[in-house]
């Protein structure tokens, strides 16, 4: 099921109401029915997946508590086996051997390893990285191992965040489903008040643009270089909208029931560097690699090679982690590319300058870093949407050259792009500057208040894209 | 708590409602206030024109063909309904409308060449478009229906019903793209680019074909011949190699049209155009010069079938 369908709404309304009317202690297993038809309603039979690793992390995480020693550690291992396995079978196992096959290939050797027929179970990389990191706090001592198997395979599949995220940490999440949540307005407010802007970031923007962005990048010999320019920006707008656009609907659709998810984004586009992006762009996959593979590795508390090496490993797996295709794996190597060379330049300071966020929306050189931090980004993004490796750098090559007149099937169909484009600007900068979220919806005066509801519940039926498809994080 | 939450979404579902009568009223009565512009083509098509050759499909269609040519040539008259992103369910809905009001004497209806692939993303279809029209045009619900089973439903709102041709209904008004002129030319984009980069290249086909697809065109090809009209499917040229030879599109209709012995004229490796870069505006679309060579054989094969 996924958010954008009137099913979703219905399941919503259902779920979260059906919520409150329940005592307590009925609670877990209403989420956690709700959470299994959610789920099945992709495809069914993968929820036997998510339950052979549910199985094996709850007693997994038991053994790691109750074991002495050594002991520990194997069962940690033994988990984090289990479920990288199932990664590896479902994810990469074609991909590696067709990588195989072509390497074989150029000696004139044929592949004898079969290829699976399978498909991707969707979300399987969000939940397997929050799986694995309920194993690894255990182990770390900074979480208590869930007795009730019930609540655990909640912490897994808890709905909202199931197939896309936030990737939550049991520190988090897991002891919110053991309290007694009472009906709460502020919550129920503040959680529409998200959904609403989530599904705006969704219909009107993601979606709307996603339809240039597919016309263009999926027939690359049929566009001039303009075009890939514009359609690239538009890209960097698809995806940010298409994704905290879910987690905006996820954190809103967990805080009616009044659990508190991790934030995920913040305001990525108006970062003025590259690790600053980084902060503010999927914060619970970022910290997840932080705190499980950069720290560990390191971080930058090594020779300088070596936390170049440490940046490049993790965002190499990083790109891996978003797909079984090299155009991922190359996004990722530049992103950490550009860490590496911030770091090397980092000599060349810009001149101090005040950062408070009224010195920066009026500072022409904060502007000038925002700019060249998005253009990187977004020119990281070619590798990103391109289907395959041949068709960015034909892309580039294009692009480089600036030339030809823009594709405009129809002027609509670019003109309701920029215009959500600037209502998304407008409200994000806002919210920099007066350090709010989604203002308007806060707003003292109720006039304004209801205004703005209205405003964009009317951007959605006017403009929305409905039954537009799934989110573009799902596959991963 | 409980009762304030049902005050407030009450109030903001009533004055969502409130601002939904009104603006969608007006909306619509701009909508079909229109006399020219891509909007005005669809009510002109569903429920107006009646030319004796109706075109149809996508912006391929509508730079292609030249009915001022045909109607010189073959002393019919004739409209071009091709528009960017008309696909075969849309063009299915069309003749629903089409031959409701009365019967052409020829549909010619121009296919992509991968028209019937499953595509692994979603392509925006026409058939948003037709939504002003789901409640007084029985005949498309069908069609519509393919968006979402619950269309009917979202339809309930006015504003949803011009979703997304809010823009096309004042462009109607505003002429941002000379659309008077489309007019004159019956419906033909002439564009005058030539096409300077290399040859588009196809490596290979998803050989999965999509049946509700299929379905619309059998729905097409059974109300033709209810009709008595003659239907000729056609892939119009393309700059483009194909490293993959079977076509599934091009053999599926060739199996379909040949069964049902309707015409259907294939221009994909056609060296009169592949030879000449010139004649297109990009690898997928004829230029005025090529849609002239172009209309000109097909009305020679027209003639050839009358």
């Amino acid at each position: 099921m996924i958010f954008n369908s009137i099913e979703f709404v219905f399941f919503f309304i259902l779920v979260t109401l059906t919520y409150f009317i329940l005592p307590h202690k009925f609670r877990w297993f209403l989420l956690l029915a709700a959470s299994c038809y959610f789920y099945m309603a992709f495809v069914p039979v993968y929820i036997l997946i998510l339950g052979f690793t549910i199985v094996i992390d709850y007693f997994a995480g038991i053994m790691i508590e109750n074991a002495p020693g050594k002991k520990r550690k194997l069962y940690l291992v033994f988990s984090l086996i289990a479920n990288i396995g199932v990664l590896a079978i479902f994810k990469y196992y074609n991909f590696l051997n067709e990588n195989l096959s072509l390497l074989l290939g150029s000696f004139d050797t044929k592949n004898p390893v079969p290829f699976l027929k399978i498909l991707l179970p969707i979300g399987l990389s969000f939940h397997t990285f929050q799986a694995m990191s309920y194993t690894i706090e255990v182990y770390r001592g900074n979480q208590k191992a869930e007795r009730h198997f019930g609540i655990y395979a909640l912490y897994v599949m808890f709905y909202p965040q199931l197939v896309a995220g936030p990737i939550e940490r049991p520190q988090n999440i897991l002891h919110q489903f053991h309290e007694v949540k009472k009906f709460n307005y502020d919550n129920i407010s503040a959680g529409l008040k998200l959904m609403l802007w989530g599904f705006f970031k969704k219909l009107v923007v993601a979606d709307r643009l996603g339809i240039y962005v597919d016309k263009v990048y999926d027939h690359p010999d049929a566009h001039n270089g303009n075009t890939f320019l514009l359609a690239t920006v538009f890209f960097a707008f698809q995806i940010y909208c298409d994704f905290s656009g879910y987690s905006d609907i996820a954190i809103g659709a967990a805080r009616t029931m009044g659990f508190k998810l991790m934030t995920n984004f913040k305001s990525p586009y108006l970062a003025k560097s590259i690790s600053e992006f980084w902060s503010r762009w999927h914060i619970s996959l970022s910290s997840w690699f932080t705190d499980y593979l950069y720290i560990p590795l390191g971080g930058n508390r090594v020779s300088v090679p070596r936390w170049y090496f440490n940046l490049m490993f993790v965002f190499l797996l990083s790109g891996l982690w978003h797909g079984a295709n090299w155009t991922f794996i190359i996004w990722g190597g530049i992103n950490g590319l550009y860490l590496v060379l911030a770091i090397l330049i980092k000599k060349i300071k810009w001149a101090n300058f005040d950062t408070s966020p009224r010195a920066r929306f009026l500072n022409a050189k904060y502007f000038l870093q925002v700019i060249t931090t998005f253009l990187l980004v977004s020119f990281a993004w070619i590798f990103f949407r391109a289907k395959e490796v041949d068709d960015a750098f034909f892309i580039i090559k294009k692009m480089a050259s600036f030339e030809g007149q823009i594709f405009v099937p129809e002027p609509y169909q670019v003109l309701y792009p920029v215009m959500a484009i600037l209502i998304l600007l407008s409200v994000e900068t806002i919210d920099h500057y007066k350090k709010t979220h989604i203002a308007f919806f806060s707003h003292r005066n109720m006039a304004v208040r209801y205004a703005a509801y209205l405003f964009f519940a009317v951007m959605i039926l006017l403009f929305g894209v409905f039954d537009g498809g799934q989110f573009i994080y799902f596959q991963f | 708590m409980l009762k304030k939450l049902i005050i407030k979404l009450a109030v903001f579902f009533a004055l969502l409602i409130i601002v939904d009568l009104i603006l969608g009223a007006v909306i619509r009565k701009i909508y079909f206030g229109q006399n020219h512009g891509g909007a005005y083509r669809i009510t002109y098509v569903l429920e107006q024109a009646t030319p004796d050759i109706m075109i149809l499909g996508s912006s391929r269609a509508a730079h292609h063909y030249i009915p001022t040519m045909m109607q010189d040539s073959l002393g019919l008259t004739c409209y071009n309904a091709g528009r960017d992103g008309s696909f075969i369910s849309y063009a299915n809905a069309e003749v629903n409308s089409i031959l409701k009001r009365y019967s052409p004497k020829t549909i010619i209806l121009d296919i992509l060449d991968d028209e019937f692939e499953v595509r692994s993303y979603n392509i925006e279809d026409r058939v948003s478009s037709l939504l002003p029209y789901y409640k007084t045009h029985p005949e498309i619900r069908e069609i519509v229906d393919l968006k979402s089973p619950l269309e009917k439903y979202k339809l309930l709102s006015n504003l949803y019903t011009f979703n997304a041709l809010l823009l096309q209904s004042i462009t109607g008004a505003v002429d941002l793209k000379n659309r008077k002129e489309e007019e004159k030319n019956l419906g033909y984009i002439a564009v005058h680019e030539k096409w300077e980069g290399e040859m588009g290249i196809t490596d290979s086909h998803n050989e999965k074909l999509d049946s509700t697809k299929i379905k619309a065109l059998k729905n097409i090809m059974a109300a033709c011949n209810e009709k008595k009209v003659a239907l000729v499917i056609v892939v119009s040229p393309a700059f483009k190699k194909y490293n993959q030879h079977y076509n599934p599109t091009v053999a599926l209709v060739n199996e379909i049209a040949g069964s049902s012995k309707i015409p259907f004229w294939n221009y994909l490796q056609d060296t009169t155009y592949l030879n000449h870069s010139k004649l297109f505006m990009d690898v997928r679309h004829l230029n005025h010069d090529g849609a002239k060579i172009f209309t000109a054989d097909i009305i020679k094969r027209l003639k050839a079938v009358n």
